[in-house]
């Protein structure tokens, strides 16, 4: 994973996206790529946190900018670009998912019952590339409804109506992945903290 | 920790993650850009082709109404003279009112339809015949079909027309003349003319050539006969104008359908070219990134464009503006090709869905450019020669690039590579043709003639074919479906 990176490495340059959009609106090559450049990495890493393997998740984004530019006449300029580009992105990662067969026999959501809310309290020491590794640990199902909910921000009505699944199931599913997120953090903490004690 | 907090703090942390992406997806997503947009243009044009043919086949229908009906007109103008088989049962042509008498009139042989003449040209003549209300009926040997056969016909020839133009004044030999004429008309076999003529007053009816059994000549006069006689001989006059007419509205056919084919060669300016290439180095490749392929491109390296064939065949709607002039409009498919000298093939991964060559001059790889056209021009008849017409076309086409195997070229790998161009989808070109007619004057019209076609635009903006105006040149072959 020598390709990962942090955003905070380099600086945020603000865009006027509206010429740009208005030149990929005229297909011109120039911004397309600009517009590409500009995108890629941060939706790459969107990508990344649905699927199992970066090759997924630069197929789903090749796949996701395609749809960019063939509605990018769709977009309107009151939202942000950026958030117009990753809604497309999310939704390109659940179709992968559930057309891929290496994907699609864990998209099966069951409906459980509601996972007891924990007690675990841990600290997140970690970083944006240790919690995306640590949320691709998890089940297909229970890290895409990880994902939509906890780092898209989609409610539990929207994400069953996106999957095909009721808003229990959701709640449900949702609850058990945090459950074993939460564990796999507090483990990782007591590991280092033994570590930490052990260095001493 | 609060459910909320958690949420907080993984989007704030996940928020930063990026991900750089492999080179290639870049290319693979402007391939495929490129081949869905292509997709969509192709039934684009298609669709519009489509609706371009329709409605030059409805509104072709529609303008070539009238003449039909006008030539139905004719027919009815002329009801009294249609045109039939000789050897054709008349209960074909006749209404069902007659179909008995006809019944009967067949029964006759044709030296009874002699014998019938004769006495009928006596009797027009009014020698032996009296005037008012007479019916003549036929010697024949047939005695039962007698009584039918004289039921009154209303049907008359041309031969009639004949018997009734001589007054009753007329000299034998007239009326001779007039025999032997209705007689050339009875052994024709060809046609019959059938006339049925109606008047208030009188009435003259013959049976056709081969089923006269009766001549009814009632209530009619000498004078009223030459009145009628008159009538009826300009009637005949009357319908070789409708028939000329009809003819002339035929040729002025104001719409019409075509097909046209051309083969030739196609190559690029020579001076566009060394301004190509005479260049060190020029960023041809999108804003200059090193990964765009083409970017960085260097004169050394590159083979210029040579010529290839060409050929263009297509479906064409006219529409005559005079007698000398027609707009001409119509959908063709376009192929082109020019020639790149490039090295041997490089073996690429099945991820990789484009072809690589290493730069030299081993290979001719011929790049092959498929557009869509809808050409418009304008033809102006020059002159003749002899039967052969010379006309000039002059026009403007429209076309859109549909499919390419066209070569970049990546400065920075020196290699070429296939399935991603940066080639100008939409070309406008110029036309220029001359086209001799090499039909006869009474046949649809076949064309052929030399051809120039010029693109006004840019093959592209950068990249190997940055600057290049293909030039076409070539022989034309139209064929039209109908004159």
């Amino acid at each position: 994973m020598q390709r990962l990176s942090l955003n905070h490495c380099q600086p945020h340059i603000p865009m006027d996206y509206r010429q740009l959009v208005k030149d990929c609106i005229k297909e011109k090559p120039a911004a397309q790529e600009e517009l590409y450049r500009h995108f890629a990495p941060s939706m790459l890493g969107v990508c990344y946190r649905y699927t199992k393997s970066v090759e997924d998740a630069e197929d789903v984004l090749q796949e996701g900018f395609v749809k960019v530019f063939l509605h990018i006449k769709d977009y309107t300029a009151s939202g942000e670009l950026g958030a117009w580009i990753r809604r497309i992105m999310v939704n390109t990662a659940l179709n992968f998912l559930k057309k891929n067969k290496k994907y699609r026999t864990e998209m099966v959501f069951t409906e459980a019952p509601l996972h007891p809310v924990t007690d675990l309290n841990p600290q997140v020491n970690l970083d944006a590339k240790e919690l995306a590794e640590l949320i691709r640990q998890l089940p297909t199902g229970f890290q895409t409804i990880f994902n939509l909910y906890a780092i898209e921000g989609y409610t539990h009505v929207e994400i069953g109506q996106m999957l095909g699944i009721s808003e229990g199931t959701s709640k449900s599913q949702y609850a058990r992945s945090r459950y074993l997120l939460m564990e796999w953090l507090e483990n990782l903490s007591s590991t280092s903290k033994h570590k930490r004690y052990a260095g001493k | 920790m609060q459910e909320n907090e958690f949420e907080k703090k993984l989007q704030q942390k996940l928020e930063m993650l990026q991900v750089q992406p492999a080179a290639e997806v870049w290319l693979k997503v402007k391939s495929q850009v490129a081949q869905k947009k292509k997709k969509r243009r192709f039934a684009f044009f298609f669709l519009l082709a489509f609706m371009l043919c329709a409605g030059g086949l409805v509104t072709n229908m529609l303008l070539n109404k009238p003449v039909n009906d006008s030539s139905a007109g004719n027919a009815k103008i002329a009801g009294d003279e249609m045109e039939i088989p000789a050897d054709k049962d008349l209960n074909e042509t006749k209404p069902a009112a007659n179909s008995e008498a006809n019944k009967e009139v067949q029964k006759a042989t044709a030296s009874e339809k002699k014998s019938a003449l004769a006495a009928a040209i006596e009797d027009a003549t009014g020698n032996t015949i009296p005037a008012n209300n007479k019916t003549i009926g036929l010697e024949t040997n047939n005695n039962k079909n007698s009584s039918a056969v004289r039921k009154p016909i209303k049907r008359n020839t041309k031969a009639q027309f004949k018997v009734a133009a001589i007054t009753p004044q007329v000299d034998e030999d007239e009326t001779e003349i007039a025999q032997s004429n209705y007689e050339k008309k009875a052994s024709s076999q060809a046609t019959t003319t059938v006339k049925t003529v109606e008047k208030e007053e009188g009435e003259v009816a013959v049976a056709d050539s081969e089923g006269i059994k009766e001549i009814t000549v009632t209530d009619l006069n000498a004078e009223e006969k030459t009145k009628q006689d008159l009538k009826k001989e300009s009637e005949p006059e009357k319908a070789a104008v409708i028939t000329e007419e009809n003819k002339k509205k035929s040729n002025d056919r104001k719409w019409g359908i075509g097909f046209s084919f051309a083969a030739g060669i196609n190559k690029v300016g020579s001076s566009s070219m060394s301004k190509s290439f005479s260049q060190e180095d020029y960023n041809g490749g999108v804003s200059g990134n090193p990964n765009t392929p083409t970017a960085g491109l260097n004169s050394s390296s590159v083979s210029p464009m040579q010529p290839g064939y060409a050929f263009a065949t297509g479906i064409q709607v006219y529409r005559k503006l005079g007698n000398s002039l027609k707009l001409t409009m119509g959908l063709q498919y376009n192929y082109s090709s020019l020639v790149s000298k490039t090295g041997k093939r490089l073996d690429t991964t099945a991820a990789v869905r484009f072809e690589m060559y290493q730069t030299g001059s081993s290979v001719n790889y011929t790049n092959r450019y498929h557009y869509l056209t809808i050409p418009v021009s304008l033809s102006a008849r020059l002159f003749s020669i002899g039967n052969r017409e010379i006309w000039m076309d002059a026009g403007a086409s429209l076309s859109q690039l549909v499919g390419t195997n066209a070569l970049s070229f990546n400065s920075a790998q020196e290699r070429y590579f296939t399935g991603v161009h940066d080639l100008n989808n939409t070309v406008l070109s110029l036309s220029a043709a001359l086209a001799i007619n090499l039909a006869n004057s009474n046949k649809p019209a076949f064309y052929i003639g030399p051809q120039v076609n010029y693109a006004l635009t840019s093959m592209a903006a950068g990249g190997l074919h940055q600057g290049m105006h293909p030039l076409f040149v070539g022989i034309r072959v139209q064929k039209n479906l109908w004159k």
